[in-house]
């Protein structure tokens, strides 16, 4: 079963184009979105289930050169039209 | 396959399925009342091979083929005579009119969705969509320039009332899809079912069939096959990608519309008859083109902003079915963690999105605290 999250980043100043591009190259990541609020970034992550997850943000994710923090928000219901 | 690729093979097909249904109707079909007939029963078929081979990929919340709720079966059933009715005008038009004039006038649906979102968001038109309403409208006029004169009946059915009942079916395809447990793909069966029961019953004395139409059933499979490929195309390309730039380029169609027309127009001349004067082609092909810029600005210009919402206990799911009826609202997430709810807003100008959020959402019972994430760059 597929498991959705959004993953709420901040950047370290200076980088986020590099960030962008370095995230655009996973195929977890259904939407890179660049914001304009308390986070940088926002990101939808979709993948098998929460083992994955969990590998996805620790172990990819947060090795990212740029990427100072991560906050995750995992989908429970979503709604689409 | 990126989707970007996606949603311009989708808007490939969607054009070879208007030219197929015009060949259809001019050279395969005398009668359009047996195509619409065959058609409508292929669509079903067809909807029930996607469902079954594709449900759970188009669409997450899709358990199996079922019934759907009794209130979106009402809407349903309207859904299925608009667009029975609409089905029926389009093959009308295709049979008298070419497809580079049908295909250019089928987007100007969008401008009866804005105004009905005009309508229930109770906000004025923007400079932009104004502006976007005249480059259209001056395109329509100049596409329907024929045997040296502007065709206005080309404009009132094909451009007007087509697309007005177009916007009908979509507004009640939209209030069924709102209504709780119902899952995309089994209302969309369902409208088919209905609008293929329509025909059966309402327009069967209309036609003739006998075992000759066993030899033209394929014609409507081909023609439907490539409708049905580019709307799963769209569907896929919307997984990935923003809602208004996928539209946008799915918009491509006027163009390979107009483009194949064009090349049928040389290769089967007695078919696809078109003029050979410069004039003829000047103003259609301007106008196919004012039509395609001015939908596509209005597409583009769509501001998206997640919103981040924090709610009281048990109030979750009031508020989750209260955002549900709000127009500007494309998706919601329902989420483990500090932020109990998180909303896709997209509006057609910044003063709409604060107006949103502040006037539509703020005022939501048992919401505790709400902040804004616009999407920059996506």
């Amino acid at each position: 079963m597929t498991v959705e999250a959004f993953v709420l980043l901040n950047i370290k100043t200076g980088s986020i184009k590099e960030v962008i591009k370095s995230l655009k190259e996973f195929k977890e990541l259904s939407v890179v979105a660049s914001t304009a609020g308390s986070y940088d970034l926002v990101v939808n992550v979709k993948v098998e289930d929460l083992a994955k997850l969990h590998d996805f943000v620790t172990t990819t994710l947060q090795r990212i050169e740029g990427i100072v923090q991560t906050e995750s928000l995992i989908v429970a219901k979503k709604i689409e039209r | 396959m990126n989707y970007k690729t996606l949603a311009l093979l989708s808007g490939l097909f969607l054009a070879i399925n208007i030219v197929f249904d015009s060949y259809n109707l001019q050279v395969v079909f005398s009668n359009i009342y047996n195509y619409a007939l065959i058609g409508s029963w292929v669509a079903v078929i067809l909807t029930l091979v996607i469902m079954f081979f594709f449900g759970k990929k188009l669409d997450t919340n899709f358990k199996g083929v079922g019934l759907i709720p009794k209130k979106s079966r009402g809407y349903a059933l309207v859904a299925g005579f608009t667009g029975a009715a609409y089905t029926l005008l389009l093959l009308y038009l295709l049979k008298i009119y070419d497809p580079t004039v049908v295909g250019a006038l089928i987007p100007l649906t969008l401008l009866f969705l804005i105004i009905r979102d005009l309508y229930y968001t109770k906000e004025k038109i923007s400079v932009l969509e104004a502006g976007s309403f005249i480059i259209v409208a001056v395109g329509a006029f100049l596409i329907s320039f024929k045997g040296g004169r502007f065709d206005l009946m080309v404009i009132l059915t094909a451009g007007i009332i087509l697309n007005l009942i177009n916007a009908v079916y979509s507004h009640f395809m939209k209030l069924g899809m709102d209504c709780p447990n119902t899952d995309a793909l089994n209302y969309r069966l369902f409208i088919t079912i209905t609008l293929a029961v329509i025909f059966t019953v309402c327009i069967f004395p209309q036609t003739n069939l006998s075992f000759e139409v066993l030899s033209q059933i394929p014609y409507s499979i081909g023609s439907m096959f490539f409708a049905f490929l580019g709307y799963v195309l769209y569907l896929l390309s919307l997984k990935d990608g923003k809602v208004s730039f996928v539209s946008a380029l799915n918009l491509s169609y006027v163009a390979f519309t107009f483009l194949f027309t064009v090349v049928l127009a040389f290769v089967i001349p007695k078919v696809f008859l078109l003029e050979l004067n410069s004039t003829f082609w000047i103003m259609r092909g301007l106008g196919a083109l004012l039509i395609l810029v001015g939908i596509v600005i209005l597409v583009l210009s769509v501001f998206s902003s997640f919103i981040f919402i924090k709610c009281e206990p048990r109030k979750v799911n009031y508020i989750y079915e209260e955002l549900k009826k709000l127009n500007e609202v494309k998706k919601i997430y329902q989420t483990f963690g500090k932020h109990s709810l998180i909303v896709l807003l997209e509006v057609k100008s910044e003063g709409r999105l604060g107006n949103t959020i502040n006037q539509k959402i703020r005022i939501i019972e048992g919401i505790k605290e709400v902040s804004e994430a616009r999407i920059v760059k996506s």
